[in-house]
């Protein structure tokens, strides 16, 4: 199974292995700390929902493949607010979601739209400087994640996993 | 709300005023801003910083980004402008190396 902290070394390893990284080397780092981070939310949700240990079910894989990226990023947008909409205020049954999901939520926006931008933008240019940020900000959201409020990480993770009329 | 016509100098006060509240203004060197389309076939704006983290107060890496990131959404969402800000922090070295695009 993909180990978000081993992605995220991973993601280190080629911003940082080398004295002078490539250009291919920056722009996969970018898109392997994005990677991390999903794989955080696949990880966090099927051992939620399908139960730590259970990797071999199929309920497990099939949560864990459940997941679509635009919809994850669209619940990212929506709870990343002060307060939300009213639709999302009824369907999580709170106005505002914590400090943690909400820097994971900004996180997850940022490091999605960075990665577009490394795997297609030809005229990217990256630096070592910028793609540390970008892992740092990796990090920071995968801690904040673990340190969520359980019953609300449940409720946006389940949000996320499916589609449901808001 | 949707986006809004706000300029490229207003967008450039709203990253500049952002990142001042957050690190002070000393540590803001420089920065640009340019609205691209994201893979949703949305416009973002694209702001690049120029920050010397030896001015700056507080500086926290990862955590810097999320907070310039929250103040600029505030102050778009205050002029009725939801265009998610990605934002990119580098040093003023590479800035002026023009090592970035």
């Amino acid at each position: 199974m993909p180990d978000p902290a081993e992605l995220l070394d991973v993601a280190r390893l080629l911003a940082g292995g080398a004295a002078q990284p490539s250009d291919a080397q920056m722009r996969r780092s970018v898109s392997t700390a994005y990677y991390a981070v999903f794989h955080k939310v696949l990880r966090l949700a099927a051992d939620r929902f399908a139960g730590q240990g259970q990797v071999r079910s199929a309920s497990y894989r099939l949560l864990y493949r459940g997941f679509d990226h635009g919809r994850v990023n669209e619940i990212c947008e929506a709870i990343d607010k002060p307060i939300m909409t009213k639709a999302f205020r009824d369907s999580l049954g709170r106005t505002a979601v914590g400090p943690e999901i909400r820097n994971f939520a900004a996180v997850f926006q940022t490091l999605r739209n960075a990665r577009h931008l490394a795997d297609y933008d030809p005229a990217l240019r990256l630096e070592r400087g910028v793609v540390a940020e970008i892992i740092q900000m990796a990090e920071t959201a995968m801690a904040a994640l673990d340190a969520a409020d359980t019953e609300e990480l449940s409720d946006v993770l389940a949000l996320m996993m499916v589609k449901t009329r808001i | 709300m949707g986006m809004v016509e706000l300029t490229d100098a207003e967008l450039l006060k709203i990253g500049r005023d952002a990142a001042a509240e957050i690190l002070g203004a000393p540590a803001v060197v420089d920065l640009r801003v340019k609205a691209i389309v994201n893979e949703d076939g949305n416009v973002i704006y694209d702001y690049l910083f120029a920050i010397d983290r030896k001015l700056a107060v507080n500086y926290r890496p990862g955590q810097v980004t999320i907070d310039i990131m929250h103040r600029i959404q505030d102050k778009l969402w205050a002029r009725g402008d939801e265009t998610f800000p990605l934002l990119r922090i580098t040093s003023p070295e590479a800035w002026r190396s023009g090592a970035l695009a």
